[in-house]
């Protein structure tokens, strides 16, 4: 039986795992253009991802495309698993 | 952790509305642009279909030609939200799609011209159905729209079907893309 993830649960990380999600596996947004998507300061995302990484759900990554320092954000395999079961939890409640 | 059902259903919608909108800005490259290339192209080829009937597989070549060009170009321009993303498959379902479509009309042998013209405007109709299922509602309902226009004007108006689909065709495609390049962000 599917549970529910705290640290997924809250609405801006909800929203984050979400975008991320729909994403294809293995690939990367910038983390400015995440922030513009989901309305989101640089603080307030850097904060959500930092607890997202720590949990083992997101790979950052700093890199230099075409001479410019970026942050590219992807989901881990462990990420998508967890956000499945969590919707999973969320479809369970609804019966 | 408990919630109740009106957060848990609250939490899916969220869920699906951020899924979609991320897939829309993915899409957004361009993508209004052409649709008002292809909605141009629609109201010339069918225009043409109607009023030049000697030359009008000349002229459709050309917009064709011009259309994938400028497409493609147009891909180009926009740079796309994520990395890694493999873009050359869109490119790659649409040479199947046609490939297919081809090999249909080699099969189903349509004895008129309106018939082709209508199975033509069909194709990409079923492909934006279809894909609609993944970007949102959006391209599901043009689909739909520009397909049952394709239907009712076949049977319902056979001697304009060619005007009638340059018009109600060309002039959705365009609106669409209209739409998307003011609302999609």
């Amino acid at each position: 039986m599917a549970e529910l993830n705290s640290t997924i649960h809250q609405p801006v990380r909800l929203q984050i795992m979400a975008s991320l999600m729909a994403l294809e596996r293995e690939a990367q947004i910038d983390f400015s253009s995440l922030g513009k998507l989901l309305k989101l300061t640089d603080g307030n995302l850097g904060a959500h991802l930092q607890t997202l990484e720590e949990a083992g759900y997101v790979k950052i990554e700093k890199k230099f495309v075409e001479r410019k320092p970026r942050t590219l954000v992807s989901l881990t395999r462990k990420g998508r698993y967890e956000f499945e079961e969590h919707v999973a939890a969320l479809k369970q409640i609804l019966g | 952790m408990n919630i109740s059902k009106q957060e848990a259903q609250a939490s899916l919608a969220e869920i699906e509305n951020v899924i979609s909108q991320t897939r829309r800005a993915i899409a957004h490259g361009g993508t209004g642009t052409k649709l008002i290339i292809w909605g141009i192209i629609w109201l010339l080829g069918y225009s043409s279909s109607q009023f030049f009937r000697n030359i009008n597989g000349t002229i459709w070549l050309l917009l064709i030609l011009f259309g994938v060009i400028a497409s493609w170009i147009c891909g180009v321009r926009n740079k796309p939200l994520t990395k890694n993303s493999n873009y050359g498959r869109v490119g790659l379902f649409w040479l199947i799609l046609f490939g297919y479509a081809l090999v249909w009309l080699v099969l189903l042998q349509p004895v008129s011209s309106k018939a082709v013209g209508a199975f033509w405007a069909t194709i990409p109709m079923f492909a934006y159905v279809v894909g609609g299922l993944w970007f949102g509602r959006f391209f599901v309902w043009l689909g739909l729209i520009v397909t049952a226009l394709a239907v009712a004007g076949f049977f319902l108006l056979p001697a304009w079907f060619d005007l009638w689909m340059a018009i109600t065709g060309g002039g959705a495609l365009i609106l669409s893309g209209l739409f998307i390049r003011k609302f999609w962000r």
